[in-house]
């Protein structure tokens, strides 16, 4: 009905047979003095302007009208004050007139929403299996049961975990496992399964209950804690996300112990020892500020039914002017009773995030909107990154610096021996001018030309070493640091394997580059000198891209990285995990990758092992899922546990025939 | 067996589409007439790396998008002009359109990519150049919205 409504209705939307009549001569005045041009000319004017535009590249490093960011340009402020200043500045000023300050509530909620699916790059943006290692820093500090297992060697075997970035800092995902019992969350209800290979069950369905729409984003396990990081999304502004706190002793009844919450929207969480963190992007309706109430432009947290603003002292914010409406909220909260043991403020969002156990980086990409305007060549954008220093539950602002271009996902960000890594797509925008054929009207036309960076900052965010102008015309796909060395791939037609050498982080050089159709999406450390790609095999002519891919990199030589294997799976266009390493199931231990296929009618259960000599299939199991980024797969003992959100299939690990289907 | 397609035909074929997916975002017929006429100018640039008629519409729904977005971020994009009241289409199809066009911008388009041009999310991510679990989600939002706005709305998913 709404279909065949909003269909009908929009027939009748048509563009005036005189404006038609226009646009098509005008278009066809063009397009003669396209087809007229030798292309050879075209070509050595484009690679004369791409070397110029290269010399210039040096000079502007930093944008001439972005907000120029500098290490000390982060103050706390004082008081609430003068928060309020810079809101009110802000709300006066024309420039906000016509972005923010000017809209009315509908515009609010529709700029609100316009972000607020950063959540999603957030969340789905992350890391990679760990490098496997025999460290075990927190070993000695788990309670029983423990999720880290994967600190010793006999429990990696023992099932799985989600992949993470950093060893030591445990990540968020939508299934959980400790050996026992398998944990699900789908929108707001958190599913108990047991894991008993042919006698699995359902044990219990909990909802998880808000104010008004309730959205479950992940969870954290650890020993008898299950924590949800739960969003209740209101209609216009004042969003909260909580951390919720179940104990799962009693599997068949899980009991709320503690929820906390704090304003904005979820964008990424962290779990180390016994804190979470939890980072959210909390928008302010400067219309609505009212001088005398800080809770209407300074965000809150909620805590044992408190709610307090965040103190002025923790908020941060750049000495220069600044145009922004929101805060990055971190809050670090104990696992087992969501106590609050630390919090910070920055005014400005963030979109990637990265954390080790030390450090969290924030990444905010902008947009230089006004060069835009004035139809001046320009880079597209650069990213404003933050550091916070993190130490049992607390937090402390350090410093800011910024990076030319964007960043993908969390793994375009690194911390290696106190310094940070980064490699972006820096966009150049190009505007030329050209004249129709048969008049004097002028109209412009934008190119954009890409190519790859990598820059390496210091412990107070400045730049020390970069290279620049790496595959020209390309995007950076996917990265993996490991060490001194990095390796990332960037597509347009062909996939270049670059891998740079970082041991002198103020030189850094390039040390190999290797050439191969298709593209890598994410990258996973393998045992022996071995990088997993899994992305997509393209035509190495026409860059259209066709099926799922997986390859082994040898990179024993960095300076000579070598595809040694690759399967194309054939029929299968998507897999979840080409936007998320968390539903990409790699463990070097059992020798199993795992991830979800489609050809978009049906979805498959892929299981592969690398024999050395190639990749075998092992599986291709049907599933159904109304949703194919709900998938995932996991181990524990001799079961191969597969988790939609409708079933949950048991496989024999060893044969891999389907023991139960578990409707639920 | 050579893929070619001009502009003019490009136009011929897909000035219609263009211009109700601009419409759907900018909300109003002077800037959708603008839009139209960029869209296609910035086809002629784009259009010889194209391989079939999917990869066509994907490349102007994307020329379209960006356009439209040009259009917010330059303080360009005035209030949205009341609908035109001569459209002649019924009570429910007329109140459908406006609910459409109250959402945000993000949810009117991927409800106008799906209702409208008929792709699957999967599709939709691959032209927005986004993930399939932010399309879905946001088709997910738009429906609730709609639902709300439009009492007792069925949705032929």
């Amino acid at each position: 009905m709404f279909e065949k409504n909003y269909k009908n209705a929009m027939d009748n939307i048509k563009a005036d047979a005189f404006v038609k009549e226009s646009v098509l001569s005008k278009l066809e005045a063009a397009e003669e003095k396209a087809e007229r041009r030798n292309p050879a000319v075209i070509w050595r004017v484009g690679t004369a302007l791409a070397a110029c535009v290269a010399i210039v590249l040096g000079v502007i490093f930093i944008p001439n009208n972005s907000v120029k960011v500098n290490a000390e340009s982060l103050t706390a402020a004082d008081s609430y004050n003068e928060i309020y200043k810079i809101f009110e500045a802000q709300n006066k000023s024309s420039f906000f007139d016509n972005l923010l300050g000017g809209l009315g509530k509908d515009e609010v909620y529709e700029y609100y929403y316009e972000y607020s699916d950063t959540e999603d790059a957030g969340d789905t943006a992350t890391g990679t299996i760990t490098e496997s290692s025999n460290t075990s820093g927190l070993k000695g500090s788990q309670p029983e049961g423990s999720v880290n297992m994967e600190e010793s060697e006999d429990a990696q075997n023992e099932y799985s975990e989600t992949t993470e970035q950093v060893a030591g800092v445990s990540e968020a995902d939508i299934v959980k496992t400790d050996g026992k019992n398998i944990y699900y969350i789908e929108n707001n209800v958190l599913n108990i399964l047991s894991a008993e290979g042919k006698a699995s069950s359902l044990l219990s369905k909990t909802v998880i209950t808000g104010e008004y729409d309730v959205m479950c984003n992940e969870m954290f396990l650890k020993g008898n804690h299950i924590i949800i990081l739960k969003t209740d999304v209101y209609e216009t502004s004042g969003n909260k996300t909580s951390v919720v706190i179940y104990d799962i002793s009693n599997p068949k009844n899980p009991v709320k112990v503690a929820e906390s919450c704090q304003e904005g929207y979820y964008t990424s969480s962290r779990m180390i020892g016994d804190y979470i963190y939890l980072i959210s992007n909390c928008p302010i309706n400067i219309k609505n500020i009212d001088k005398k109430d800080p809770s209407t432009f300074v965000p809150t947290i909620e805590c044992k039914d408190e709610e307090t603003t965040v103190p002025a002292d923790s908020i941060y914010r750049y000495d220069d002017e600044i145009t922004t409406n929101r805060y990055t909220v971190i809050a670090a909260y104990n696992y087992k009773d969501g106590t609050l043991s630390g919090t910070a403020s920055l005014l400005g969002g963030t979109d990637q995030l990265y954390c080790s156990t030390e450090n969290i980086i924030l990444a905010n990409t902008r947009y230089n909107s006004k060069e835009y305007d004035e139809y001046e060549d320009h880079i597209e954008s650069y990213t404003v990154v933050s550091r916070l220093a993190i130490k049992d539950g607390k937090l402390e602002y350090k410093t800011t610096g910024q990076v030319d271009g964007t960043l993908e996902n969390q793994f375009f960000i690194d911390e290696h021996k106190g310094y940070f890594r980064f490699v972006t797509t820096v966009t150049e925008t190009k505007y030329v001018t050209q004249k129709f054929e048969n008049s004097d009207n002028e109209f412009v036309s934008a190119t954009n030309d890409t190519s790859a960076r990598l820059t390496v900052l210091d412990g107070e965010l400045k730049k020390i070493g970069e290279i620049k102008d790496l595959a020209k015309g390309e995007r950076v796909y996917s990265v993996r640091f490991m060490g001194d060395t990095a390796y990332f791939v960037t597509f347009r037609q062909t996939d270049p394997l670059f891998s740079a050498d970082l041991a002198d982080p103020k030189n850094p050089k390039i040390l190999g580059e290797l050439k191969i159709p298709g593209f890598s999406e994410y990258m996973y450390p393998y045992n022996d000198g071995k990088l997993l790609g899994f992305g997509m095999e393209a035509d190495e002519k026409t860059g259209r891209t066709s099926f799922l891919k997986l390859s082994m990199f040898n990179i024993l030589d960095p300076a000579n990285v070598t595809e040694e294997d690759k399967t194309v799976i054939n029929g299968y266009y998507y897999s979840p995990a080409l936007n998320s390493h968390k539903a990409m199931m790699v463990n070097i231990g059992r020798n199993l990758i795992g991830f979800a296929a489609t050809d978009y009618d049906n979805i498959k259960y892929m299981l592969y092992n690398y024999t050395g000599e190639g990749f075998e299939n092992l599986a291709s199991i049907d599933i159904e899922a109304y949703y194919e980024g709900s998938v995932r797969g996991l181990f524990v003992k001799d079961g191969f546990y597969i988790i939609t959100d409708t079933q949950l299939k048991v496989l024999d690990i060893n044969s891999f025939e389907v023991l139960l289907t578990l409707e639920y | 067996m050579e893929y070619k397609i001009s502009a003019t035909e490009a136009f011929n074929k897909y000035s219609d589409m263009v211009y109700r997916l601009a419409f759907a975002r900018v909300k109003n017929k002077y800037d959708a007439d603008d839009i139209l006429q960029e869209v296609f100018l910035r086809f002629i640039k784009q259009k010889n790396k194209l391989n079939n008629e999917e990869h066509t519409k994907a490349l102007l729904i994307r020329i379209t998008i960006n356009c439209t977005k040009s259009m917010f971020t330059s303080g360009h994009y005035k209030k949205t002009q009341a609908l035109d009241e001569t459209l002649s289409v019924t009570m429910p199809e007329r109140d459908t359109l406006d609910a459409v066009l109250r959402l945000p911008i993000k949810y009117r388009t991927v409800i106008h990519l799906h209702y409208y041009c008929g792709y699957k999310s999967e599709e939709i991510a691959e032209i927005l150049q986004t993930k399939p679990s932010t399309v879905k989600s946001q088709l997910h939002r738009a429906r609730k919205l709609l639902k709300l706005s439009l009492e007792g709305v069925e949705f032929d998913v």
